[in-house]
């Protein structure tokens, strides 16, 4: 069995001072450096993790991310005229029809963006990622994902939440399934009942604990998402697996957030690393498959090539 | 010479490499113990991974692959002794820099510009009816806050009919009893409020009218709707652009917002002098009432001092020296002049009572 760790190598005192700078140049630049302090800070992070020794690198740039700034900007300045025109025109005639359509658009309207969202964000974090010079990749297939995400949002609405584990699972596995790393292939193999049955019992649980089983419920849906990532290559497989405990998830949900208080948030990016390394120091690939086994596909070996970057990838930073 | 990994970028397979500078500064990766280079590359064309970003090896800018040192000691050992004219690990890019200063430089200038030019052209989607039914109850209750003077609205609205004014729809004056507060305004939708304080100043008909022009100025140019969705837009336009910011920036842009709709007001006021002007000439009466109409509200406000120039820009009206200026030079091009006709008059004699 071939067993490869991740590791966090990341400093806070090192995210401390990026993330200073990178507040400081948002603040002067009246917000607009955000989309270059978010590649900051995946470049930090996924830099900062390495696996069987090796980092990671992030190869995004402020450049891209400002222009998916603008299309979303431009979507969310069209919603809101339309929000503008329907207020000026039924304000007079029909105050109370005006707020329902109003609340309907609006919600209406981020709800549909989501899965733009979702999708966008993924798409765009894991084809500038790359290990070992080999850059993952993602076959995009964004009308079926979307479609099905609306299908599922529509299900959990009528089911009142019930059908929300499928959704994340289907979710999951149309994500993964479509992400390779050379000639690794990614699987996400969990059930949405399966993790039915956890939130159910972790729901359970937490109330007749009084809250107290929560953590140990975080902790299994977390473990719920890793272990049942699955690589394939060759014939042979690995699963992702996470050995990230209860204690652990105690001391991000509720030592870090304390102590940030305490420290009127001069701690945060050392909280920020903490999480981060908690998160990747349990994680590991385990299974037969060989790494120095994985080759680039013919698509990827031209340098850059990330298998045809979409107009609509962008990271917002809301997912 | 120390040691390293090579990844090629076809796959995972390591091959061990020398690493070492050539004479013109340039980063050579060879194979291990051959003099067979594999890459060479200016140290402006690697990458670290970025800010903070603690490994023991580097990428390229410009093609795939990478390399590793046994520990990020020998990396930086290596390139601590590194020639001195290829010291330049990192560029500073200038291109991100002018794209941000141009952007902040274009929603500037969409936000004092754009916006207004937007807001204004969408106001018109609302009809005056609209915006008469819109401001109907408010101005309803505010004429159930105040104590009106019946007869004396009836007379100003005789003296507001005698006026030719251009025809938008119904007009509401009211005269309101008050003999402290000297002030006048309008509100969307048609309806004018007038103190009594302030018609114990005004000595002419001329005055009145220049008054009344003023503010069915603001009431034929929509200016109270205009303010309305501008405050409405600059708002949205901050919530956009801004939303994400700290506590310093919200309070910079609800500063800079104040200031924009100060600025715009005065755009406003400026309109409302002309229209009044222009009403005064259409009906031939002096427009001399005017500039000492403004010389009244000038004593009213306590300032007969030039220095007040300094807080104009932060006034919500235009410095009152301006205006008199601006009207006494539209009194001396006035070509024809003639006295108020007699229901003018009449009305006039009637608030005065």
């Amino acid at each position: 069995m071939n067993i490869y760790r991740f590791e966090s190598v990341a400093k806070g005192g090192d995210w401390f001072l990026v993330s200073l700078k990178n507040i400081l140049l948002t603040i002067l630049t009246l917000s607009l450096y955000y989309p270059w302090a978010r590649v900051s800070k995946l470049k930090f992070f996924y830099g900062n993790t390495t696996l069987d020794g090796s980092n990671f690198e992030f190869h995004g740039s402020g450049a891209e991310l400002f222009k998916g700034y603008i299309k979303f900007l431009a979507g969310y300045l069209g919603l809101i005229l339309i929000l503008v025109l329907i207020t000026l025109s039924l304000a007079t005639t029909n105050p109370g029809l005006m707020v329902v359509v109003f609340y309907l658009v609006f919600y209406g309207g981020l709800l549909l963006f989501l899965p733009f969202a979702i999708y966008g964000s993924y798409a765009y974090r894991v084809t500038r990622t790359s290990w070992r010079g080999i850059r993952f990749q993602m076959v995009r297939d964004r009308s079926t994902f979307i479609k099905n995400c609306y299908r599922d949002l529509f299900l959990t609405v009528i089911t009142c939440g019930v059908y929300s584990p499928f959704f994340l699972v289907n979710m999951y596995k149309h994500l993964f399934g479509h992400t390779s790393f050379g000639n690794l292939k990614v699987q996400f193999k969990g059930r949405g009942d399966d993790l039915l049955f956890l939130y159910v019992k972790g729901i359970f649980l937490t109330i007749i604990t009084l809250g107290l089983y929560m953590f140990w419920y975080t902790r299994d849906v977390i473990r719920f998402q890793i272990n049942h990532m699955v690589f394939e290559l060759d014939g042979k497989t690995s699963k992702a697996h996470t050995d990230i405990a209860a204690g652990d998830i105690f001391m991000i949900s509720v030592v870090l957030p304390i102590i940030t208080i305490l420290t009127l948030g001069l701690a945060w990016p050392w909280a920020e690393v903490q999480i981060w390394s908690t998160m990747v120091n349990n994680l590991s690939i385990k299974g037969d498959i060989d790494i120095s086994d994985v080759i680039a596909t013919p698509d990827q070996q031209a340098f850059g090539s990330d298998a045809a970057a979409d107009a609509l990838d962008i990271d917002l930073g809301l997912v | 010479m120390p040691k390293a990994r090579y990844f090629d970028g076809t796959s995972l397979k390591p091959i061990s490499v020398d690493v070492f500078f050539d004479t013109q500064g340039q980063v050579c990766i060879a194979e291990e113990g051959s003099s067979n280079i594999l890459i060479k590359a200016w140290p402006a064309d690697i990458s670290f991974g970025g800010d903070g970003v603690s490994r023991k090896g580097f990428s390229f800018n410009n093609r795939k692959g990478q390399v590793e040192f046994l520990d990020d000691r020998s990396m930086r050992r290596f390139f601590d002794a590194a020639p001195q004219r290829s010291i330049r690990l990192g560029r500073t890019r200038l291109s991100p820099i002018i794209l941000i200063l141009g952007a902040v430089l274009a929603v500037g200038l969409g936000y004092f510009f754009l916006v207004p030019v937007i807001v204004d052209t969408s106001v018109k989607i609302v009809s005056r009816e609209q915006e008469r039914e819109l401001f109907k109850a408010p101005a309803a209750s505010l004429k159930d806050a105040w104590k009106v003077d019946s007869q004396k609205s009836k007379s100003a609205k005789q003296f507001f009919n005698a006026m030719k004014l251009p025809d938008i729809g119904p007009v509401d004056v009211y005269v309101i009893q008050d003999p402290g507060l000297v002030n006048a305004f309008a509100m969307p939708g048609g309806t004018m409020f007038i103190t009594t304080a302030m018609l114990d100043r005004i000595k002419t008909p001329e005055q009145l009218a220049a008054l009344i022009g003023h503010e069915y100025g603001h009431i034929y140019h929509r200016h109270g709707m205009k303010m309305i969705a501008r405050s409405l837009g600059l708002g949205l336009a901050f919530g956009l652009v801004f939303g994400d910011a700290s506590g310093l920036v919200a309070l910079f842009g609800s500063a800079a917002e104040d200031l924009a709709s100060k600025t715009y007001s005065r755009d406003f006021e400026r309109e409302a002098d002309d229209f009044a002007i222009q009403s005064l000439a259409d009906n031939k009466l002096s427009i001399t009432g005017m500039p000492e109409l403004f010389a009244i509200l000038k004593k009213e406000s306590g300032s007969d001092h030039n220095d007040m120039k300094m807080a104009s820009y932060f006034s919500t009206h235009p410095m009152i020296d301006e205006r008199i200026e601006a009207g006494k030079e539209a009194a001396k091009a006035q070509a024809i002049v003639t006295k108020p006709d007699q229901v003018m008059l009449k009305a006039f004699e009637e608030l005065k009572r």
